[in-house]
């Protein structure tokens, strides 16, 4: 039963549960956002399989444990100058880290 | 006939600027603008290929050192420069006559916007001048600013200042890359840095080359709207009007292009660019599809569909084979097609009923079903339904990446391809299939016919192009042929 | 004493990262909008410096002038033909940005880019 209450509790998180479509709408979102990164961790592979397991598997735990993600990540990506500039920044400093100092070992 | 290449930027920038000169008179800025909109697709037809130096200063040969170095500015016209500019006249020629169809006074500063972004993008496709770009891109993002800022829908001025700050920080950082690419090479012709490259005249490791390489990859993620500058790049789609909308996104669609074909030629040796694309590229779907699928305003929602749907290009790109660069090349050509059909059609409902909110739609099939059909058909186009274009160009995709051993990408690329599927199933239920509610008006108004006319030819060419796509695929792999 | 080319690139990061504080941390549009002129005349200035050479000529050629002589003395001309063109593509951005920040201070009544700026539906649910 905890599981089926944790699903109940997903749905009641969703702003826009109102009607059928927003919340098959979310769950579809949910469900890809999840599948689609993890697939995306797997690349890693190329890198170092083992490296490739701990994260998939870790990213795995922490994503399923956070379980309704897309509130979080709409509330993340909305239209505030802010938070569209703190992510803008920390864009800019992570590319030009990995390029400056990572970018022979590639 | 050399001579049409500059004349391919010209015309539009004198039309543009004739249009602001005597916009009290309407009906010759009418015909004047509709006769140029016609004079641009057919100007790439008629041109040969080959090279145009701006003011006629040849490539020299050094006496020191033997190098061929480029004086001039130069254009430099070829296959897929005449795709490309093709597709956007044709683009620009729709705009340019449902806005003269539907408005009574034509205003002549609009007008001036939407050539003066044509000559500004068809520049920055042609051009071999890495600076000169830049330029161009910063004319064209003034004028996406300007083309939101003259549409009616709330909340303009604020996006489009928060565009313009973003940009403020994403421009100064592209132009600070290709100064450190003219510091260490002493060129900013692509032609020429590129000579320097390859034969070793720049070190590929030095920390410097690789700064520039971020730095101008950082400017490339603002030009094109690529995260993290998706969420703003979206905001000024759904804040442009439904003809505008459709081509600021074709704007996008080149500029990405061609910045990302010039970065490739420059920096393809280091394999951490490839790295960066596809990651990027990865992320961009992943964000775009997410966001798309939560949204409630349709006109936002088509916003990150098209932010999502570059992820494909630039997946197409990073992988680097010549069959994945064609595929790219094609899905680019394709995504331009759909998305200016989408805007266009999602556009014009939001001006008819007034609300681009999918919770107070609904039964609108009854009302306009020509276009709910043209609406539908596009959207199984975007999400790569057969035997559509989108389909053929996510079909060689999903074989590129395959055949270079990311089997992973191409369950990405399948799912995303799955959830955009549902958008559509979602926002058309919403749409048209729902009941209607009570307090929704339907004006006794029709769709104005200008609107199904240019809905129609770009259907009519994701039909073609979906059946056909030797069309296209043989000038873009004449072109992927030379690029590597 | 430092070298001259040396000295404008330490001004170059000063006026680049001043600019990026002030466009990040400060919530007055007018000022985020002075600290984004300084960034982009940092990036100038940048290319400005690139054309510097110790003792070196304008780069004009006249009769009489030797010309292995003057190509090893005058300065690089091509970093100040570009960078013409972009100051003057700053300008007209920052004219476009203060006249966009000037319709909606009219409209807010504030300059504070977190009132002004802030997303819609934030503000909604605020109220």
């Amino acid at each position: 039963m905890r599981f089926y209450d944790k699903l109940i509790g997903i749905f009641k998180s969703f702003k826009d549960s109102t009607s059928n479509t927003g919340v098959s709408a979310n769950l579809t979102a949910e469900l890809t956002l999840i599948s689609t990164l993890l697939m995306a961790c797997l690349l890693l592979r190329h890198i170092n399989i083992l490296l490739s397991a701990v994260i998939l598997l870790g990213f795995a735990v922490v994503l399923l444990t956070n379980m309704p993600l897309i509130p979080k990540f709409k509330s993340e990506q909305d239209d505030s100058l802010n938070k569209m500039l703190f992510y803008v920044i920390i864009t800019l400093g992570f590319i030009i880290t990995i390029m400056y100092w990572g970018g022979n070992f590639v | 006939m050399n001579e049409l290449i500059p004349i391919m930027v010209i015309i539009p920038m004198t039309c543009a600027l004739l249009l602001s000169l005597f916009s009290n008179q309407n009906k010759l800025i009418k015909g004047l603008a509709f006769f140029v909109a016609i004079c641009i697709p057919i100007i790439p037809l008629l041109s040969n290929y080959g090279l145009h130096y701006f003011g006629g200063h040849a490539p020299l040969i050094s006496n020191l050192t033997g190098v061929l170095y480029h004086p001039a500015v130069t254009y430099s016209f070829q296959s897929l420069q005449k795709l490309f500019i093709f597709l956007l006249g044709i683009l620009v020629f729709l705009v340019v006559f449902i806005y003269i169809n539907s408005y009574k006074k034509a205003s002549g500063p609009y007008l001036f916007l939407i050539f003066m972004g044509t000559a500004a993008i068809t520049a920055l496709m042609l051009s071999d001048d890495i600076f000169h770009m830049f330029i161009f891109f910063e004319i064209a993002a003034l004028v996406q600013v300007g083309i939101i800022a003259a549409s009616s829908i709330e909340d303009r001025y604020e996006t489009a200042l928060k565009y313009m700050i973003m940009g403020s920080i994403g421009g100064p950082m592209l132009l600070l890359g290709i100064g450190i690419l003219l510091a260490i090479t002493g060129s900013v012709n692509i032609t020429d840095i590129v000579y320097a490259i390859n034969h070793n005249l720049v070190s590929m490791n030095s920390p410097v080359f690789l700064l520039a390489c971020g730095l101008i990859f950082f400017g490339w993620l603002y030009t094109s709207g690529l995260p993290p500058f998706h969420t703003i790049k979206s905001a000024v789609y759904s804040k442009a009007e439904p003809h505008a909308a459709a081509l600021l996104q074709a704007f996008t669609v080149i500029t990405l292009v061609s910045i990302l074909i010039a970065m490739f030629r420059i920096f393809s040796n280091l394999p951490i660019f490839e790295a960066l694309l596809v990651g990027f590229a990865l992320l961009a779907m992943i964000l775009g599809i997410s966001m798309a699928l939560t949204q409630n305003d349709f006109r936002r929602m088509i916003g990150f569909l098209a932010v999502g749907e570059l992820g494909f290009i630039v997946l197409g790109i990073g992988l680097n084979t010549e069959f994945a660069l064609t595929a790219g090349l094609f899905q680019a050509i394709n995504e331009m097609i759909v998305t200016a059909l989408l805007f266009i059609g999602f556009g014009v409902v939001a001006d008819l009923i007034k609300t681009s909110d999918i919770r107070k739609t609904g039964g609108l099939i009854a009302y306009y079903p020509k276009l709910a059909i043209m609406i539908l058909i596009g959207g199984f186009s975007m999400a790569g339904v057969p035997p559509l274009n989108g389909f053929q160009s996510k079909l060689m995709l999903i074989q590129a990446s395959l055949s270079s051993g990311f089997p992973e990408i191409s369950i990405i690329a399948i799912l995303v391809s799955i959830a955009t599927f549902v958008v559509f199933v979602k926002v058309f239920y919403a749409m048209f299939l729902k009941p209607k509610p009570n307090d929704l008006v339907i004006p006794n108004k029709k769709v104005p016919r200008s609107t199904i006319f240019a809905m129609a030819i770009l259907l009519i060419m994701c039909i073609i192009l979906g059946l056909f796509p030797s069309i296209i695929t043989g000038y873009i792999s004449g072109f992927v042929g030379g690029l590597l | 004493m430092l070298d001259l080319q040396l000295a404008s690139l330490f001004t170059v990061g000063f006026l680049i990262v001043i600019g990026l504080f002030s466009a990040i941390f400060i919530d007055n549009v007018i000022k985020k909008l002075m600290g984004i002129a300084f960034i982009e005349e940092g990036v100038n200035l940048f290319i400005v410096t690139l054309g510097y050479k110790e003792g070196g000529i304008v780069p004009i050629y006249l009769p009489g002038m030797d010309a292995n002589w003057f190509s090893s003395t005058a300065a690089y001309p091509l970093p100040y033909g570009l960078v013409l063109t972009s100051i003057v593509i700053g300008a007209s951005t920052l004219a476009v940005m203060l006249a966009l920040t000037m319709v909606l201070y009219k409209k807010y009544g504030t300059l504070s880019a977190s009132k002004m700026l802030a997303s819609r539906e934030e503000s909604e649910l605020n109220e």
